[in-house]
């Protein structure tokens, strides 16, 4: 019976992939990872990954800028690219965090210790940053 | 009154000081208590030849003992030796304690007061040893102070040279124990082959010969050749001449060793070292100036230096050969010191080389141009004027003939290796601008940058995202004002502000906003688990 539970379980699915013509293809993939992100992913977890999408974005734009004009000033490029990558792996950090799947592994640190977390890194990150940047 | 006190030799006749009422000035002074005051009114009477009344020596030596300095110790020594008593032994006893204070530094004795104290202390205890009719200091001590107010002779200042005076005069008058020594009278240890004398003396501290003296030479010898100046037997004179016996080759430099004898009242001199030399006129001879260009082996020049001063030209190619020999007179010589020198007469540039002597006393400069030109001459051409020069100890004067002048040519290809002219200037040059991109392009990534702010909002707006859940609490509001706060600061600091100001702001701020914020978040917290 729990084989069958279990075929069955993944079976739906499996039908569903063989369904479609041979192999799936990237399109496929791509659109049933959108359709489960939106609604499976909570509010809270989205809010936040529209926030690293955003940091992620005006890295990029920076260095792009960086490729076109050359690097100088150095360091006001560094800073710059490095606090967006820094502010994205904050973002992380945050989003694992408060992530109501993974409170198994973080019993300790509650959603709000973590955000604690989050804004007292970004003073010391930005601190750093405007004493880099020149 | 004792003569030693020869410091103001007063003739009453000549000086027209008026003495009247000085007398009893001075005599009121005696009873002072001031060892100096009364120093100086028993030493003014006794000049003045006025009567010194009752002895303060009792007085005196009292003071000294109490104040038991050298100083007073000496003035006690000349008051007791202004009266017609004897001096008290226990002040003759004292003498000798005093000279032990006295410091030996190398092969001179003196007291720490320096040459005053020295000298006071000389004039005393001399005067007393005349009294007493023996000398109270032994003959080392008083050699050891004599050469201690011998040393301070070329000291400047009226105070240094009469004290000096003062003391050459006691230690040389006093009869009883003269300390004296050696020296060379005329400079007669520089001799030529003509002379006949070495001139020695025995003299006493000021200088005087004394005549009874007997001086002997012990050595002459010269540490290179081994020869004797008078034979290996001392030989003595009472005159202090020596006469030279005439040797034809005397030439060098010799070691004398001279030992002195003093009659009674003299203590004998120290055994003295002088260094003597014979010297002799030198003279090039048998000069010749050889010039050869070595590509064709043609001679340029040939010719021998009495037709001084020549004219030659030299290149690359020529060869510069000088042969002289050195002469005294009667032989020719080796000598410390033989060498050409090249004199560029436009730069002042010298170019020395030096002579090599052979077996036979030939002294020969070889110069190839092609091989010296570039490092000896630095590639500098031109005109060049070449003398001989020769020095030696054993030479009255050094010599430079004057040779004649060489015109080196060089090719243009050789370069200077310094040229006396200034070299080009350098302009410093500035490092030069990065380049900057123009300045459109900047403004429009600005505005790119802030873009996807923008898209973060309208998604955050289209999530969902919304602040309806803000509660108006001091903690929220304080937590809130604080971060804003924190980003003023931020921005001051961006601004311009340095980071000590920055740092004490943010640590107070930062302290108000992390209580706001720790109360805000536990409460959320806190009504998060109430509510689940």
């Amino acid at each position: 019976a729990v084989v069958s539970t279990q075929s069955g379980h993944y079976g739906r699915e499996f039908r569903d992939m063989v369904s479609s013509v041979g192999a799936p293809s990237l399109v496929d993939v791509v659109s049933r990872l959108y359709n489960e992100y939106n609604t499976k992913t909570p509010q809270k977890l989205k809010i936040i990954d529209a926030y690293l999408g955003y940091i992620m974005i005006t890295g990029v734009i920076q260095f792009v800028y960086c490729c076109l004009v050359g690097t100088f000033p150095f360091n006001s490029f560094l800073s710059g690219f490095i606090s967006t990558v820094a502010s994205f792996v904050l973002g992380v950090c945050l989003r694992i965090q408060s992530n109501p799947q993974n409170t198994a592994v973080f019993k300790d640190i509650t959603v709000e210790r973590a955000f604690a977390d989050f804004i007292f890194a970004h003073c010391v990150l930005h601190l750093v940053v405007l004493n880099f940047i020149g | 009154s004792s003569g030693i006190n020869a410091e103001l030799p007063l003739r009453p006749g000549k000086c027209s000081v008026s003495t009247s009422g000085a007398e009893d000035v001075l005599k009121s002074e005696l009873s002072s208590d001031s060892l100096k005051k009364i120093f100086k009114a028993v030493v003014a009477l006794n000049n003045l030849g006025l009567d010194l009344g009752e002895s303060v020596l009792p007085k005196a030596i009292d003071i000294a003992k109490k104040e038991d300095t050298v100083m007073a110790y000496s003035l006690a020594y000349i008051i007791s030796s202004m009266y017609n008593e004897e001096v008290p032994q226990d002040l003759l006893d004292s003498v000798e304690d005093i000279a032990h204070r006295a410091d030996t530094i190398g092969d001179a004795l003196s007291f720490d007061g320096g040459l005053i104290e020295t000298v006071m202390f000389l004039k005393g205890a001399l005067a007393c040893s005349v009294k007493a009719e023996k000398s109270l200091l032994n003959d080392e001590m008083i050699q050891k102070f004599s050469n201690y107010v011998l040393g301070n002779k070329y000291k400047q200042g009226l105070s240094n040279v009469f004290y000096l005076l003062s003391g050459l005069d006691v230690l040389s008058n006093n009869k009883l124990a003269v300390p004296t020594r050696i020296i060379i009278l005329e400079d007669s240890n520089v001799m030529t082959r003509e002379t006949e004398f070495i001139k020695l003396s025995v003299v006493d501290p000021l200088g005087q010969s004394i005549h009874t003296a007997k001086v002997t030479i012990k050595s002459s010898m010269s540490p290179l050749t081994g020869q004797s100046l008078f034979g290996k037997d001392p030989i003595n004179s009472s005159t202090g001449e020596f006469l030279l016996p005439k040797i034809t080759d005397r030439r060098g430099i010799y070691n004398l060793e001279v030992e002195g004898g003093v009659p009674t009242g003299y203590l004998a001199p120290a055994n003295a070292k002088f260094p003597a030399k014979v010297v002799v006129e030198g003279k090039v001879s048998d000069g010749k100036l050889k010039l050869v260009d070595t590509d064709d082996n043609r001679v340029l020049l040939d010719s021998d230096l009495s037709q001084a001063p020549l004219q030659g030209k030299a290149s690359l190619s020529t060869r510069f050969v000088l042969d002289f020999y050195v002469s005294d007179g009667a032989e020719n010589i080796a000598i410390h010191q033989a060498f050409v020198r090249f004199t560029n007469v436009k730069t002042g540039q010298e170019v020395h080389f030096v002579a090599q002597a052979d077996l036979t006393r030939k002294y020969t400069v070889d110069v190839h141009f092609r091989s010296s030109a570039a490092k000896a001459f630095k590639s500098v051409g031109g005109e060049y004027q070449v003398q001989l020069v020769l020095g030696d100890p054993t030479l009255v004067t050094s010599i430079t003939k004057n040779v004649g002048s060489i015109n080196l040519v060089l090719p243009e290809s050789l370069i200077p290796a310094s040229s006396p002219f200034p070299k080009p200037e350098i302009t410093h040059v500035f490092r030069e601008k990065e380049k900057r991109p123009p300045q459109v392009v900047s403004f429009v990534f600005t505005g790119l940058v802030f873009l996807p702010a923008v898209i973060l909002l309208v998604m955050w707006g289209k999530l969902g995202a919304n602040v309806s859940n803000f509660s108006f609490s001091l903690a929220s509001v304080g937590f809130h004002v604080g971060l804003l706060t924190i980003m003023a600061i931020y921005v001051n600091f961006y601004l311009g502000v340095n980071m000590f100001t920055t740092m004490k702001c943010l640590s107070l701020v930062a302290v108000v906003t992390f209580l706001c914020g720790n109360r805000l978040l536990s409460s959320i917290a806190s009504a998060r688990k109430a509510s689940k």
